[in-house]
């Protein structure tokens, strides 16, 4: 039998996801139910606790069973939260119910608002398995690099490397083109090659070549 | 704070040195996206049974896991 739930989404301040997470963890799985000896009012965090206190309670009397005064709503309730970091600013969460995640996120800070309605298994699935980052990119597109020291700057890919999801590019406002060898999680593409492009790049090549001969000359 | 590692393995996110969940100590501090199963009220269960995303990603044991390491 599939499971019974839902998913929801929540809008947190960007860059705050990691924290909020947190929190939710910390009210689902940090507050314990509250139990209370009928006899004195003590109060334990499980029933087998309470019943191991009944039995030596100074005021016992015959008959009491353990008064349950506080139960965690959520834990049990709520199932897995989700923080899929290509999407910022957004938290799923899976519950039961929707009042859950009305319960779960009152009073954290950093949540923005919810997203009405249910988040379907088909969009949940695209977070869940990341398509390989070097997928879509070919010979001679222009990227951005979005990370490391050449972050911002513009490059051309010479090179493909699918098994490894590395590129080597070549920065585009260099006057010297030097090859670099970069993961492809850290560029974004920003233009693809036209047809009449991947001649001009293959050209490019031969130049190198040449200029490499130029010194073995010397 | 001490930093969060992924396990090359599972993907189980410790502070350790050894995963706490599978025992290797192929670690990675680099590593995308969280997903947090939370346990249910028997602390045994399965998770994949109750949970669609543990379901999918096959992950048997509460706990913070990462979505892609690398």
């Amino acid at each position: 039998m599939p499971p019974r739930t839902s998913i929801f989404a929540v809008r947190t301040t960007i860059g705050q996801e990691r924290s909020v997470t947190d929190l939710i963890t910390t009210a689902v799985i940090g507050e314990p139910d509250i139990w209370e000896c009928p006899f004195c009012s003590e109060q334990f965090n499980s029933e087998e606790a309470t019943r191991e206190h009944m039995a030596t309670c100074p005021k016992k009397k015959s008959t009491g069973e353990p008064k349950l005064v506080y139960k965690n709503p959520l834990l049990g309730r709520v199932k897995a939260i989700l923080v899929p970091e290509t999407l910022r600013g957004y938290v799923f969460i899976e519950t039961e119910e929707y009042r859950d995640v009305e319960i779960a996120i009152s009073g954290v800070p950093h949540v923005r608002g919810r997203v009405s309605g249910k988040v379907t298994k088909e969009e949940i699935d695209k977070y869940l398995v990341p398509k390989p980052a070097a997928e879509g990119i070919s010979v001679s597109d222009i990227v951005e690099i979005i990370s490391g020291p050449f972050k911002g700057e513009r490059a051309k890919v010479t090179r493909v490397d699918a098994a490894k999801e590395e590129l080597v590019i070549e920065l585009i406002d260099s006057p010297v083109t030097i090859p670099m060898r970069i993961h492809a999680d850290f560029i974004k593409l920003v233009e693809k090659a036209t047809e009449e492009e991947v001649p001009a790049g293959e050209a490019e090549e031969e130049g190198e070549e040449e200029e490499e001969s130029f010194w073995s000359r010397s | 704070m001490p930093r969060l590692r992924a396990c090359r393995q599972c993907h189980y996110l410790t502070t350790e040195n050894i995963c706490p969940n599978c025992g290797s100590t192929n670690l990675s501090s680099s590593f995308t996206g969280i997903v947090v199963i939370l346990p249910g009220r028997d602390p045994h269960e399965d998770p994949r049974k109750t949970s669609y995303i543990a379901e999918r990603l096959n992950i048997d044991k509460p706990g913070k896991y990462a979505l892609k390491v690398r």
